[in-house]
């Protein structure tokens, strides 16, 4: 799909031509073509893993392009050389801080290109330069303060000055703005506006749609890896960006691992709860699953849903509120005690955190029994046939050593179904799964959504939480929609309807009396 | 390809270096492939018995080239020799599959053959002064257990503190100098001086522990668990793994292990020395190295740290009896200890073998392509 021209825009400071971008088969960027003027502030909006950081990745040289080319005033960039990039005006800040927080600000502003006199560093002509470069940004820092003791939003605002002491074209900000509050985006917005008006051009990624309506003259939206539209963010409504953000239903399952049948409704009796529970993440969750039950947890990222998988799985303890098991309260002080419950817990970052990757396939998938069934002495005979019955069950492909082959020579797909499988064969009652197909090729996905199935119809309790809602959709009875660590909305199925979940995600609250904070698009700050 | 996919995923994170692209392949059912010559070396240079098969290949050699290192005396005098570091070595086994390393081992030695000595003096049964002695060591390093798993201090400052520290107690205690006592025990006597048949006691005491720390690593669900906080400390917990017992419990069997080692030491001398083990820590490190534990935690066995242990005292056994001086033969062992480790190393195998691989069998990578 390509782009026509939506608005006049000014001098194009730069264009993307038909990029496209392929991990593992997947497009994660296809055929993109995008221009920014000069001087022009645009919005970059998409659900997760609808492509954004890939396109910016190739834009600013971080990630090479299978196809296509991006041109900067013109002039076609050298793919994938982020220094390339660089000299040609192209900075990028990103959500994560790349500051050094034991150097002071100064020297972080500078790192590794401080002006010199000769052999020395001129440190009066880089304070000065410093100071100069802060007042025009409109900026307050203590410049020989270490970093890392200046608030967090400051750590962003010295992150941009740093980006923009070269005076760039073309600034990318990716969810700058994520973690600050309203008084300190507001002080961003600033910095913002006064560089757009300077001429430098500004990509802006955000979650947040009244930010987005705030601070941008335009909109970029994405889909799937495409550019589905966009166009002038005064004449763009809340809702139709999010409809634009939304998937057409997609049929995922194709039909063939749908629910068969609803579950034969057991006895709804409440395996696992959390009641008014709060972490550093969390803020006042009640949560429920029952028995036989799939639930889905969904929400953008750094809404809290890793966060509430913890809790469930008793990886981080909760500061206030109550786990309940079977209608009572319990202690989960760490996954050993929540084991011991029954519940086990594969977590999202599958090659750090659920897997030991230098370890066999059967010595990866013994390790719970061990604890579960109070193993003393590991019979020979016991740990090959538990390997095996899992191996079959769960059809995982394995080398030529068999269950002794080390984990990490498997697929993704097989990896996670190690994972899947060193929980099933500790048969616990309740399985939390934290973006289960994460990484995994599309061929297993599926199979992994029949299993969990299977899995509760009998009778185990299964959370799934997945920032793809396609594929819960057809997976799960009921979704969880979290927003800045809150409930916001718990949606039931069968049919799901994708626009009202993404309001949700995006922080509509279901009281429709609360509504102080939501800023209503087409109203444009600039 | 599904023209318009509806599942778009994050870049996937950079793959992990594994050594070869094609063992990587999932083998399916056909006809049996005749393997290259660097498979069969990658294979072989991937089993455990790597080391002992180079040590075996350098006996054999010494055996030719240096006279006298094949005769029954010389073979029962490094088996004494590898003893006492062997069961040191052992129980740092046990610390480096945890990612950690324990610099104390030494210092414990010292300390506790002095407390050793000082039981037997005061009148003591010798049995119960050696079980008293292992106890001792595991309570020393029950403390480096808590410092690092509950203190959270990194194990190499922790010990290097107990290192300190434990020497300074010994000296202390023994008032500087060493603490005599007769051998006139049977145990005292089997471990310093008898043995079974012409077997030294001392070798016997380490055969055991070897056989023991091999049991406990393969039919013990504590081994497993051993191996797994060394690989990933946070899978361990997110698989429900009590990390902090488990990284105490294995700086207590290394305080052990060093107390038989003191035991022993004690037992050989007839007298408690408190500056014996100087050397111990380093030599214990340099043989688990040898004997292809990583010390990035979660790789290697305990078999290794035998053969390390063994391929250090054959290496000074055999600069003694190529008449050296010892200020030579010390800076020869250092140089041979560099050596050892990059023949046993498993990254410096994989280099290795890899070169090889790129020069013998070019057409190999071309299969690799689809994985």
């Amino acid at each position: 799909m390509t782009a026509e021209p939506l608005v006049p825009v000014p001098r194009t400071t730069l264009e993307t031509q038909d990029l496209t971008k392929r991990f593992g088969g997947i497009y994660a960027v296809r055929r993109v073509s995008v221009s920014f003027g000069e001087g022009e502030i645009v919005g970059l909006v998409g659900a997760n893993g609808a492509g954004k950081s890939t396109l910016l990745g190739m834009i600013a040289g971080a990630i090479r392009p299978d196809t296509g080319q991006v041109l900067m005033l013109g002039r076609p960039l050298k793919p994938g050389n982020p220094i390339a990039a660089a000299s040609q005006g192209i900075a990028a800040v990103y959500q994560e801080l790349s500051i050094l927080p034991e150097l002071s600000v100064v020297e972080n502003l500078y790192l590794g290109d401080y002006p010199t006199n000769g052999l020395t560093i001129a440190w009066r002509k880089a304070r000065r330069e410093t100071q100069r470069l802060f007042a025009s940004l409109e900026i307050d820092l203590p410049i020989n303060q270490a970093a890392g003791r200046l608030p967090l939003a400051d750590k962003y605002l010295l992150e941009i000055a740093r980006a923009v002491r070269r005076d760039p074209k073309l600034l990318i900000l990716d969810e700058p703005t994520a973690a600050l509050d309203l008084v300190d985006v507001e002080r961003i917005f600033t910095i913002v506006r006064a560089l757009a008006r300077r001429g430098t051009t500004i990509i802006f990624v955000s979650h947040r749609l009244e930010e987005i309506a705030a601070i941008t003259q335009r909109v970029v939206v994405m889909r799937d890896g495409t550019y589905v539209g966009g166009g002038r963010t005064s004449d763009l409504t809340h809702d139709e960006l999010i409809s634009l953000m939304a998937a057409e239903n997609a049929q995922w399952l194709e039909g063939s691992a749908r629910r068969a049948h609803p579950g034969p409704t057991i006895s709804r009796e409440v395996r696992i709860g959390l009641s008014q529970v709060s972490t550093d993440i969390l803020r006042f969750v009640d949560f429920h699953a029952d028995k036989g039950e799939i639930v889905g947890i969904t929400g953008l990222r750094g809404s809290g849903t890793t966060e509430l998988c913890r809790v469930l799985a008793g990886a981080t303890a909760p500061k206030r509120g109550t786990v309940l098991i079977a209608g009572r309260p319990v202690r989960l002080r760490s996954p050993f005690h929540a084991l011991a419950r029954g519940i086990g817990y594969v977590p999202s970052e599958r090659k750090s955190q659920g897997l030991f990757l230098q370890l066999s396939v059967r010595d990866n998938m013994i390790l719970p029994t061990l604890a579960k069934e109070h193993i003393h002495l590991i019979r020979p005979s016991w740990e090959r046939k538990l390997a095996e019955r899992n191996v079959s069950a769960l059809s995982i492909r394995l080398p030529e050593l068999g269950a002794a082959s080390q984990v990490s020579l498997l697929s993704g797909g097989n990896q996670q179904k190690v994972v899947l499988a060193k929980w099933l064969a500790s048969r616990v009652d309740v399985l939390i799964l934290d973006e289960p197909t994460r990484g995994v090729d599309i061929g297993t996905k599926p199979q992994i959504a029949l299993l969990l199935q299977e899995l509760a119809q009998s009778g185990m309790t299964v959370v799934v939480s997945s920032s793809e809602l396609g594929e819960l959709y057809d997976m799960v009875e009921r979704i969880v929609v979290l927003h800045r660590g809150a409930v916001t909305r718990e949606v039931h199925g069968p049919e799901f309807d994708e626009e009202e979940i993404l309001r949700y995600a995006l922080g509509a609250s279901s009281q429709s009396g609360n509504s102080s904070d939501e800023i209503k698009v087409g109203v444009n700050g600039s | 390809m599904d023209p318009k996919p509806t599942v778009i995923e994050e870049p996937a994170p950079p793959q992990q270096i594994v050594p070869a692209p094609e063992d990587r392949a999932p083998r399916t059912e056909g006809p049996p492939r005749r393997s290259t010559a660097a498979e069969v070396l990658a294979r072989a240079a991937k089993r455990n018995g790597f080391g002992a098969g180079v040590l075996v290949v350098g006996v054999v050699l010494l055996g030719f080239l240096v006279p006298n290192f094949l005769t029954t005396s010389n073979i029962l005098n490094v088996l004494q020799q590898v003893s006492i570091i062997g069961v040191v070595s052992i129980g740092m086994v046990f610390v480096v599959l945890t990612a950690g390393i324990d610099l104390s081992v030494g210092s414990n030695l010292a300390l506790t053959n002095v407390l050793f000595a000082l039981m037997i003096v005061h009148g003591l049964t010798p049995w119960l002064a050696a079980v008293l002695a292992v106890a001792m060591g595991g309570a020393f390093g029950l403390i480096n257990g808590i410092g690092v798993a509950v203190f959270r201090l990194q194990p190499f400052v922790m010990t290097l503190a107990t290192l300190a520290t434990g020497a300074g107690v010994a000296l202390t205690i023994a008032n500087g100098s060493e603490i005599d006592f007769s051998r006139s025990d049977a145990v005292v006597n089997f471990l310093g001086n008898g043995g079974i048949g012409s077997f030294p006691g001392e070798f016997v005491a380490f055969a055991g522990v070897v056989a023991l720390a091999w049991f406990v690593t393969k039919y013990v669900p504590f081994g497993r668990r051993v191996y797994a906080v060394g690989g990933s400390t946070e899978t361990a917990r997110l698989s429900g793994i009590r990390v902090k017992r488990v990284v105490i419990a294995v700086y207590v069997i290394a305080g052990m292990c060093a107390g038989l080692a003191a035991v022993m030491t004690a037992s050989q001398l007839s007298a408690g020395e408190p500056t014996a083990g100087s050397l111990t820590n380093l030599q214990a490190i340099a043989a688990v190295v040898i004997g292809g534990v990583s010390l990035a935690g979660g790789r290697g066995a305990v078999i290794g740290g035998a053969i390390g242990a063994f391929v250090l005292a054959i290496i000074g056994n055999v600069l003694v009896l190529l008449g050296m001086n010892p200020y030579s033969a010390e800076t020869t062992q250092g140089i041979v200890i560099i050596v050892a480790v990059l023949v046993a190393s498993r990254e410096s195998r994989e280099w290795v073998l890899q070169k090889l691989r790129s020069v013998v069998s070019k057409p190999v990578s071309e299969e690799s392509q689809n994985v």
